[in-house]
């Protein structure tokens, strides 16, 4: 029965694909969300070219639209060792539209596909009968021993593979994270959701109510809070169907003052 | 005094010859024989070159003197002492003594000789000097004295009837020899002695007599024993010798001419006592020849080959440029008789020049048995080489099988009326270096014949120089393979060609002295037979000279230049290895030398470089394996040039290798307590006198105080303070100097300071193990509850209950790791976040008792600090997932600062160790995202001072830390609030320098 259904999830998604390379534009990407202080992006690009700088400035730059720091963001993503933050400079330069050749989209597709292509199980425990649901899980340990990998390391730089693809807000993501939902990680389907959720890919919305369906009775609301940010009827109604009433009620505040789902 | 009296010329002629003339005599070239030997090569060695700077040489010159040279006078006779002075650097003066007969001693005027220079003494003159009648016949020896280092001089007595034109030639020989061999010989007691002489008639009126000298201060019984050619018995006599005295002894009829025979003269007493000498004479023909003795030696060498040249031997019509009466013809003669217990095979060969160039023959060989002689037929000898009507000259080579020493020979020319006597003193044909001739003249009808051999197979050159008082003349000689030259003194004199330098010989000048050497120096090694002939065609004399083989001398040793040096281990030092020549001059023979050590573990030494390798005392010594030794052979028969070679560094030179460097032996006690000031005693060597400086490693907590020192003792004060760990302390000891001054290594390797030896630091039991954990207490005041006014998002997303809030929680977290302030709109926002994150990240407080070990190993902290009794250990926790995801280790791993783990000493003396740290790097991250600032550290410094007393309230303000002391919980210092934490950043962090 479990496998029928991700099964119907992959057709559904060999449809919808053609699609979405048909709808994908960078415009979106690249309007800035807000208008941070002046001195903050001035002191965010010092920071980074001084090769101090934590995430957050690279963060003020690109949601600034600080096009002027490609060059800088550039060369850090050169001299950079630490993969979280090449991960969060190619990003920013995606969404800054310093990325001509698309060598920093494939960088991040390249480590968003791992993610979504593994066949990693679930990180966290989602058995009911489980004394704790933080994970590993066994059969995670057991997958990442299989694999020479450190399990939390492997759960968590899974998580934030598809976050900063889908960060980029660029559509080019969409079929990746489509596929983030067949995975067999819940965690991945959750954050999948979320990028879809982020990118408005309406399209997308049949595959996570799918998803929603599949998934089991403790992960399916986590699932479900993507469906908020659609304003679609049915998305909706899977929100009231999955997510308990005051989470949606805050979620949905949430949307309406503006907030995105990442 | 004089009882040491030898013929050592003369055993060195007989017994030491050199592989060379077995080589030499076995492969001359013999043209028409069909052998091919292996050709004989001139030596090509080293030449050794001469210290343009002579050093003094530490021996004294000690008195000394040479004895023998038969004298005698008579209404005839006239005697006279030829002396030729050696020494080419320095003037030597002498004291001739006479010794009549009767043992009666007569010591004349001193005579100076310049460098080089000769002197001619005459003994009728000197006894008239002393109211003794010069016209008695009287006779007996000489001795000469000197003070001098070696035997500076060569000395040969003449005994002339000019009037029955007859003369006797003897040398000297010194009494204590310096060749170490001879003097070997001369040990001992006394016992039988016996010396072998040869005798042969020449014509029909010939007669002989033996003259025997007593040198010893005792009678001597002498036995005589005349043998003939086939060691028959002619006669046998005994006589008694005064001490000091002389007696001469009529031979027996000799019987017919050609006749020849063997004297055996036996005493006993110690070697070198009695002197023999004789001669043959028929006054009426004006014939005379000297009898050839030597002393045996018995010898257990094996039978070998060795080659005697007998050169210049005239035959067929005298050269008229000697000027001898017309028709005058010479006939060669050659004698020889085996001394030896073993059979002698004698192979001659004969060379002659023809168109300037050698000619040679191989004769038919013969046979000699034990005392048995020979009288060659040298006519036959001639004709058989086919050179029956040659007017010249010839040289006839001996080879002789047999033992070394075996054949006794004699040789020369006479003319047809037995008149012209040319004697020829055979030579071994041996390498040798420079050749001396002791006396020329050219005065009062007197001229001197040279004559020169090339052995060798390929060309030589030679430089012959003639000394007279006042210079020297130098005569370049070239000589092909087997070449012999000819020529008389007075014909470069003659000449009064100037010679390379522009040197000539005055015209006034008649006599002098000689030297023979290679080109490159006197030290250069030659392969040539030399003879000279003194003659006198109106008195119709001929004697030799008294030749000199220049080499080394014993007295004084060879020596290494420099004793008793000290370098030091790593170090260096030259020496120089010289040796001094009978002529005076000085050679370097450093470069051509083996050098050895004694103790190659202290030192080596190659080309005289001496290289230290470790402290000790070495003797370091030289050998040069080529070096020839000087020898005389005034003897009659002459010896060979000595082939004794290789000298050596006179029992070397002593030296030391220091090495100052600093050796610790002993320390006592050698287990220092932590927490103690313990008395320690260090023994050991080259500690200096001045304050010396005890070094440790690890040095924390140790401190020393000098009590005393001297060069091989510290003691010290030393204090460990309390808390340092057991441990292993590497102590070493650096020499600060001696008197004030610094240390002087002397250079190598030498090192001021020791080798590390350890010593054992130990905790006490009793000593206080001080843990310090630092924890975040979720029951703080400003956590409960949390602050308020967030936003409900926030609010909704920072919860952890259900899979789907913990990863909603876990996604909020990761948006702030990767710099997405989500959620964060304002400071309430921010300080919940905050609270929330650390409140759910909490530890459960600690025990109020607790196992160190144990609690490091559960990790229920952010930060653990142990230290003391022994232990010590630093490690930062990991902050717990706030989310319960598990996915979150953003502060999982936490960052140690660089002083993690440190300890040291502080300027107070206090030791003390450092745990710091923060949150990981992620958590760093997503607090820079929510706080707009960096992380500040957390800490904890645990000090014990010199008494042991702890001292752990140095903590961080954030967050809680509660300390034990041996595992019981006795303080606890609260955590401040969140906000005042977060307010501050990486700069808030404990360094060494803040700890006073």
């Amino acid at each position: 029965m479990w496998m029928v259904r991700k099964f119907y999830l992959l057709i559904l998604c060999a449809l919808l694909s053609a699609g979405v390379y048909g709808q994908q534009t960078q415009s979106d990407a690249n309007k800035p969300e807000a208008a941070p202080d002046k001195a903050a992006v001035s002191d965010a690009i010092a920071r980074v070219k001084s090769g101090d700088f934590a995430p957050v400035h690279v963060e003020t730059i690109a949601a600034a639209g600080a096009v002027e720091a490609i060059p800088i963001l550039k060369e850090q993503f050169a001299r950079s060792h630490d993969w979280l933050i090449k991960m969060k400079l190619a990003s920013a330069l995606v969404r800054l539209g310093g990325d001509q050749d698309d060598i920093y989209w494939e960088f991040l597709a390249k480590q968003a596909t791992i993610a979504v292509e593994s066949d990693a199980p679930d990180f966290m425990n989602t058995d009911p009968q489980a004394k704790t649901s933080a994970g590993p899980s066994p059969e995670f340990t057991a997958w990442a021993n299989a694999h020479k990998l450190d399990a939390q390391e492997a759960g968590r730089n899974a998580m934030y593979r598809i976050m900063l693809l889908s960060l980029t807000r660029d559509r080019r993501a969409i079929p990746l994270l489509r596929q983030g939902l067949l995975s067999p990680s819940h965690e991945i389907e959750y954050m999948a959701a979320l990028g879809l959720a982020e990118l408005q890919d309406k399209d997308s919305i049949p595959l996570i109510l799918q998803a929603c369906k599949i998934a089991p009775e403790a992960v399916a609301p986590a699932i479900a809070e993507s469906l908020v940010y659609f304003d679609d009827p049915g998305a909706q109604e899977a929100v009231d169907t999955y997510v308990p009433k005051e989470r949606a009620r805050i979620l949905r505040e949430a949307k309406a003052a503006g907030q995105k789902p990442l | 005094m004089h009882s040491k009296r030898t013929l050592l010329a003369v055993i060195v002629t007989t017994l030491l010859f050199s592989s060379y003339v077995s080589h030499a005599a076995g492969q001359s070239s013999v043209p028409g024989s069909g052998s091919q030997p292996a050709k004989v090569m001139a030596p090509h060695k080293p030449v050794m070159p001469a210290v343009e700077n002579p050093v003094k040489w530490p021996t004294p010159a000690t008195t000394r003197s040479m004895v023998g040279g038969f004298w005698m006078t008579d209404a005839n006779f006239k005697s006279s002492i030829q002396i030729k002075n050696v020494v080419e650097t320095d003037p030597v003066k002498v004291t001739p003594v006479l010794y009549l007969s009767n043992g009666k001693r007569y010591p004349l005027r001193e005579v100076a000789l310049e460098p080089s220079g000769t002197a001619v003494v005459s003994i009728n003159d000197a006894l008239k000097e002393l109211g003794i009648a010069p016209w008695a016949t009287l006779f007996g020896y000489v001795e000469v004295e000197y003070h001098w280092l070696w035997d500076p001089v060569c000395v040969t007595v003449i005994s002339i009837d000019t009037v029955h034109s007859v003369i006797f030639t003897t040398g000297l020989t010194p009494s204590l020899p310096s060749n170490p061999k001879a003097q070997g010989w001369m040990a001992g007691e006394a016992r039988p002695q016996l010396i072998e002489g040869m005798w042969w008639k020449q014509e029909a009126n010939v007669t002989g007599f033996v003259a025997l000298s007593n040198t010893s201060g005792r009678i001597l019984d002498v036995s005589l024993h005349v043998t003939d050619a086939k060691n028959a018995s002619m006669e046998k006599r005994t006589v008694s010798i005064s001490p000091h005295g002389t007696k001469m002894v009529k031979l027996p009829d000799l019987g017919q001419a050609g006749n020849s025979g063997g004297i055996e003269v036996g005493y006993v007493g110690k070697y070198g006592e009695l002197l023999a000498s004789g001669g043959l004479q028929d006054n009426d023909a004006g014939y005379s020849a000297g009898l050839p003795f030597v002393p045996i030696v018995s010898s257990s060498e094996e039978v070998s080959h060795s080659s005697y040249a007998e050169i210049g031997l005239m035959t067929g019509a005298a050269d008229p440029m000697m000027q001898f009466p017309e028709n005058t013809t010479f006939t060669p003669y050659s004698v020889m008789r085996n001394v030896s217990d073993q059979n002698a095979t004698i192979t001659p060969t004969l060379y002659w020049m023809r168109d300037g160039a050698a000619q040679s023959r191989t004769l038919p060989k013969l046979v000699l048995a034990p005392g048995t002689s020979h009288n060659l037929d040298t006519r036959s000898l001639l004709s058989a080489a086919g050179i029956a009507s040659l007017n010249g000259s010839v040289n006839l080579i001996l080879d002789v099988l047999g033992k070394p020493g075996a054949a006794l020979l004699a040789s020369g020319s006479v003319d047809k009326k037995d008149t012209y006597v040319f004697e020829v003193m055979p030579h071994a044909v041996l390498e040798s270096a420079s050749k001396g001739i002791g006396y020329w003249s050219t005065g009062n009808g007197d001229d001197t014949m040279v004559t020169l051999w090339n052995p060798a197979d390929e060309d030589q050159d030679f430089v012959f120089t003639l000394f007279f008082s006042g210079g020297h003349y130098n005569l370049p000689i070239h000589l092909g393979p087997r070449v012999t030259r000819m020529f008389n003194i007075s014909e470069l004199i003659q000449n009064q060609a100037p010679d390379a330098e522009g040197n000539i010989i005055p015209a006034s000048v008649h006599e002098g002295s000689g030297k023979l050497s290679g080109p490159l120096g006197e030290s250069q090694h030659i392969l040539v037979s030399i003879d000279e002939g003194i003659y006198n065609v109106r008195k119709a004399t001929c004697h030799y000279g008294c030749n000199t083989c220049h080499g080394a001398v014993f007295n004084p040793a060879p020596w290494i230049v420099d004793s008793q040096w000290r370098i030091p281990k790593g170090g260096n030092h030259s020496l120089t290895f010289y040796d001094k020549w009978d002529t005076g001059v000085q050679h370097n023979l450093t470069n051509g030398s083996t050098w050895n050590s004694n103790d190659t573990n202290v030192a080596t030494a190659s080309l005289g470089l001496v290289s230290a390798t470790a402290s000790g005392s070495v003797i370091i010594d030289s050998i040069d394996n080529v070096e020839p030794w000087s020898g005389q052979s005034c003897g009659s028969p002459p010896a060979a040039c000595p082939v004794d070679q290789g000298v050596d560094g006179g029992g070397g030179s002593p030296g030391s290798v220091t090495d100052n460097t600093p050796i610790l032996t002993g320390i006592d006690p050698s287990d220092w307590s932590s927490g103690a000031t313990t008395p320690v005693t260090f023994t050991g060597q080259y500690f200096g006198t001045n304050a010396p400086t005890l070094t440790f490693s690890p040095s924390s907590g140790i401190s020393y105080a000098l009590v005393s020192y001297n060069d091989t003792q510290i003691v010290a004060n030393i204090t460990v303070a309390a808390g340092t760990p057991t441990e292993d302390v590497d102590v070493s000891v650096t020499n600060n100097g001696y008197g004030g001054l610094g240390f002087q290594s002397g250079g190598g390797t030498v090192s001021p300071k020791s080798a590390p030896v350890y010593a054992t630091v130990r905790a006490p039991l009793h000593s206080a193990e001080v843990t310090v954990i630092a924890w975040v207490n979720g029951n703080a005041p400003d956590l409960n509850p949390l602050p308020t006014g967030e936003n409900s998002t926030l609010q909704g997303n920072l919860q952890n209950g259900t899979v789907a809030q913990r990863l909603a929680c876990a996604t909020q977290v990761f948006e702030w790791v990767v710099g997405n302030k989500a959620n964060i709109l304002n400071a309430a926002d921010a300080s919940y976040a905050n609270a929330w994150l650390l409140k759910n990240s909490a530890n459960t407080a600690p025990p109020s008792t607790i196992t160190p070990e144990a609690q490091n190993s559960a990790g229920n902290y952010r930060l653990i600090n142990d230290f003391g009794n022994g232990k010590s250990f630093a490690t930062i926790g990991k902050t717990p997932d706030p989310c319960k995801t598990g996915l979150l280790d953003w502060a999982g791993a936490g960052q140690p600062s660089q002083y993690e783990g440190y300890s040291g000493t502080s300027p107070s003396g206090e030791v003390y160790q450092i745990a710091e740290g923060r949150i990981g790097t992620a958590g760093q991250a997503g607090s820079v995202t929510i706080n707009g600032r960096t992380v500040g550290w957390i800490w904890s410094a645990i000090e014990f001072n010199s008494a042991g007393v702890p001292t752990y309230t140095n903590v961080g303000m954030f967050p809680t830390y509660s300390v034990y002391v041996n595992g019981s919980l006795v303080a606890t210092y609260a955590q401040s609030s969140v906000a005042a934490f977060i307010a501050k950043d990486q700069t808030y962090q404990l360094t060494p320098s803040q700890i006073p």
